[in-house]
């Protein structure tokens, strides 16, 4: 049975129900700067990077070395100003904001450190939106809700709102929201920044578990050298430049 | 993203903020009840107006005068008529067959010379001469008379008379006691003039009034507007004192008779828009016309404009309304910034959350009006009930406000149509927010 | 009593209850009389002829404020539609010219005729005076109305000879059958308008 593409609209990968093929992902030339009063700020200079289709990947830099900003980059959520982006053999270049929406539907899944939870949904609400916008059908939302809170041990926590669940309780349901579409990629970015160690090992367990479970291409943006350093591939961001982690 | 999941993501955005919208819903509401309350009363007014002026009664009624129409006044209501004109039955007869005429009552003019009884006095008053006017009194609701006191005089009564305001005022008497002269006995006495015999010592012939008089009883105080005398008397009485004066050696002419058998006419067309055409016929047969016809087409636009200002100060209100929902909903976006950036990076285009403002928006603007316009068909059914009352104190037909569905209906889908103008601003800025405000903003 | 009687006695007091069911005062004005009320609905029509004496002259009082114009306001109906077509100085003569006429086309229900103080200043001949005055008297009685004749008082300071005229008029009334209003007894006869007025009325008798 093959993947529908849903309501995104961009290819989506093969099979279901298995393992989906990570998306690999290929950098070349990237550089972005932001506008400042003092003139443009470099963030990103001439970046090259390849990541094999169901890598792990950890990022690391200081903070505001422009880890977040290679991650929307790679995710999709803004455009490159200069260089290629490729996931999945796609060029995400020249691609329209809606272009861009799409391609984040059917490809992407991301996990926030600020959770990114809408507040006034229950924590089976905020996976059904992304299932809503991934395009599956009612039922299918219904089944699929409950297959990710199982998933991420929450299951008895489906009516509960945001502010009735611990910090790392609302980091699993952000995992399990952002595996709702099937994604290739997932582009985690501090994941565990507000999370004490139980929480934290837990939410690490299961993005780690990602790439073996679900098949696709980890990416961890993380301040956090010992975690950084559980990746097969260690990469840092310093002075603009992309090098690998020591 | 569907309707359904935008619907329900408004609604569960409207609870999250509740008070806000709460507010934002009153201010529509009240707004809406505002419309719906103006356009009940203006409506019933309007109503109630036309539907006075159309009955085709003393209203909309045309007075022609024994006379013929004065070319520089031909399109007022109320002009100065030209030189005299005879207006006889031949006359009347072809101005009640013009088209569109649905009645013609003549008008019959005497002069009586009147005694003034001591029980009307207040002051002295010396006899006088007094013109009373003659109608057929079997068409009373036809005419522009209104009883302020007793009633008319019976069609066919040769002994009663009803008096007017200004008949009240010679003897130093007001409206509100018109009561009082009810019942009053007058001596009335039409004047013929007559020639005397010749005495033979060479005087001439000297002439002498000689009076034909009668004794009415005062049943009525009137306002009426059929002639202008301050004697209201049947048609037949008026007839035969005329009769008496005209068949004097001057035809009536010491006594101030008119020559015309009649004194005037009174018209009723077909409708409202037909006194102008009836008015233009009359004319052609030679006779000046006046009407409330300009004052008609005056109340008719004044109260379209009355209407419309109405209309408008409601809109207004609710415009102002909308720019509730406007800010209310701007502080929104900046509020949820990194939520709309969140629902993006899990794959929201541009407008599913354009969609999602909007919807919120219309939401609001929809439960404001609908609220809105159940207030105001209270309010409406509140003052009608006010002025009923007032009305009914004052002796006169009261006014049943209906709301129409129309304007219900209206009310709401204006409510919802306004609000969604006022989410619009809103919506698009939500909908051009990048999604990189998941990650905290560019 | 027997039955009959009493029937007739009973009959008789109700019908002069009857009769005075519905007595009303007059109006303002001079003189509170009692006046039939009008139960009839037919026209009455009061038409004064006659000179001087009944047109107010004589003692040079408003017309309003004559017998004739009296008799009409306090003693009949309030329906009553009054003329009076007397003129100054006006001989019988005169009147079967100018008055009669008007008079018998007004149709009238009562009438009043008081001639001979002008005629007897005009000289005019007794006999023609009484012929004249038959004339006069037979026009109006024949519309049927009730005709009351006046024989006036001489004029007060004795300037002409009234009686041979007021003898012929007491004549033409005799003959013509209609009542007299006789005042040619200057010392008992009323000479008031108001009085003038009572005595015509008295000789009318009701009218409704």
């Amino acid at each position: 049975m093959g993947r529908r593409a849903g309501r995104c609209g961009f290819p989506a990968g093969a099979g279901h129900h298995g393992l989906v093929p990570g998306a690999e992902v290929r950098v070349s030339g990237l550089t972005h700067a932001y506008p400042t009063r003092h003139g443009p700020l470099v963030v990103l200079d001439d970046i090259e990077v390849e990541i094999p289709s169901g890598g792990y990947v950890s990022l690391v830099g200081s903070s505001g070395a422009g880890k977040s900003t290679l991650l929307s980059l790679i995710g999709g959520l803004e455009a490159a100003q200069q260089g290629v982006v490729e996931v999945g053999n796609r060029s995400l270049a020249g691609l329209s904001r809606d272009g861009l929406a799409a391609f984040r539907c059917a490809t992407v899944g991301f996990v926030f450190q600020h959770f990114g939870l809408l507040d006034a949904l229950t924590a089976a609400e905020n996976i059904d939106v992304a299932c809503s916008l991934a395009g599956l059908p009612r039922r299918e939302r219904r089944r699929r809700t409950t297959e990710l809170l199982a998933a991420v041990g929450l299951a008895e926590r489906a009516d509960h709102r945001p502010r009735e669940l611990s910090g790392g309780e609302r980091q699993r349901v952000a995992i399990a929201r952002a595996l709702a579409n099937r994604p290739r990629l997932v582009l985690a970015d501090e994941p565990t920044g507000n999370l004490d160690d139980d929480s934290t090992a837990r939410v690490i367990g299961l993005l780690e578990s990602m790439p073996a479970d679900h098949g696709c291409t980890l990416v961890l943006v993380t301040h956090d050298r010992a975690l950084a350093a559980r990746a097969p591939l260690r990469l840092q961001l310093r002075d603009a430049r992309l090098e690998p982690a020591a | 993203m569907s309707w359904r999941d935008a619907i329900a993501l408004a609604a569960t955005s409207v609870r999250r903020s509740l008070g806000r919208a709460a507010l934002t819903v009153s201010a529509v509401a009240l707004a809406a009840a505002l419309l719906t309350a103006l356009l009940t009363i203006a409506g019933t007014a309007r109503t109630r107006v036309l539907d006075q002026l159309s009955k085709g009664g003393p209203l909309s009624g045309i007075q022609v005068a024994a006379a013929a129409p004065d070319p520089g006044e031909i399109d007022q209501d109320d002009p100065k008529p030209g030189r005299a004109k005879i207006l006889d039955d031949a006359a009347l007869e072809r101005i009640a067959d013009l088209p569109e005429v649905r009645y013609a009552l003549p008008v019959v003019a005497s002069r009586l010379f009147v005694i003034s009884p001591t029980k009307m006095r207040t002051r002295e008053v010396e006899p006088f001469v007094e013109t009373a006017v003659g109608v057929d009194l079997r068409q009373l609701p036809r005419l522009p008379i209104s009883v302020i006191a007793g009633r008319a005089p019976s069609p066919r009564s040769m002994t009663e008379v009803a008096v007017t305001e200004a008949w009240l005022e010679r003897y130093g008497l007001d409206r509100t006691q018109a009561a009082s002269v009810l019942g009053t006995e007058i001596e009335a006495g039409a004047g013929r003039t007559d020639a005397e015999a010749d005495t033979g010592d060479g005087e001439r012939r000297r002439r002498v009034i000689r009076g034909r008089w009668m004794r009415l009883q005062v049943v009525g105080v009137v306002a009426q507007e059929a002639g202008s005398g301050s004697m209201l008397v049947s048609l037949p009485l008026a007839r035969a004192s005329r009769e008496w004066s005209a068949s004097g050696i001057d035809g009536g002419d010491a006594v101030g008779l008119s020559p015309s058998p009649y004194a005037g006419v009174l018209v009723a067309a077909d409708s409202l828009d037909s006194i102008g055409r009836v008015r233009d016929r009359i004319g052609d047969v030679g006779y000046s016309t006046s009407s409330p016809e300009n004052l008609i087409a005056s109340v008719r636009r004044y109260l379209q404009v009355v209407e419309i200002v109405l209309t408008a100060i409601g809109v207004i209100a609710l415009a102002v309304a909308g720019l509730g929902i406007t800010n209310a909903l701007l502080a929104a976006v900046r509020e949820r910034r990194r939520e709309i950036g969140v629902l993006k990076a899990i794959g929201a285009r541009d407008r599913d959350v354009l969609r999602i403002f909007l919807v919120e928006a219309t939401c609001l603007g929809l439960l404001g009006g609908v609220i809105g316009a159940a207030l105001g068909y209270v309010a409406a059914r509140s003052v009608g009930a006010v002025v009923n009352g007032y009305l009914q104190d004052q002796g006169l037909v009261g006014v049943r406000p209906t709301v129409p569905t129309v304007v219900i209906l209206s009310v709401i889908a204006g409510s919802a149509v306004l609000a969604l103008i006022g989410g619009a601003l809103p919506a698009l800025r939500a909908a051009r927010l990048p999604a990189r405000e998941a990650v905290g903003g560019s | 009593m027997t039955g009959g009687r009493a029937v007739r006695a009973v009959t008789i007091v109700v019908a002069v209850c009857g009769s005075l069911i519905g007595c009303s005062s007059g109006t303002d004005g001079a003189g509170t009389t009692t006046t039939v009320v009008a139960r009839g609905s037919g026209p009455v029509t009061y038409v004064a002829l006659g000179s001087t004496d009944t047109n107010g002259g004589r003692d040079g009082q408003p017309l309003v404020e004559t017998w004739p114009h009296l008799l009409y306001r306090t003693h009949l109906p309030a329906r009553a539609v009054f003329v009076n077509q007397a003129r100054d100085r006006s001989t019988v003569a005169d009147a079967l010219r100018e008055q009669v006429d008007e008079a018998v086309e007004l149709n009238p229900t009562v009438a009043t005729v008081w001639f001979g103080t002008s005629d007897a200043f005009a000289g005019t001949d007794p006999e023609q005076f009484g012929d004249d005055l038959t004339t006069l008297v037979d026009r109006i009685v024949g519309t049927g109305a009730q005709v009351v004749l006046i024989l006036g008082p001489p004029p007060p300071d004795g300037e002409v000879d009234t009686v041979p005229y007021t003898d012929q008029a007491e004549a033409v009334a005799a003959a013509a059958g209609v009542e007299v209003v006789d005042l040619r007894d200057a010392t008992t006869a009323p000479d008031d308008q108001a009085d003038i007025a009572d005595a015509v009325s008295a000789a009318l008798g009701p009218i409704e």
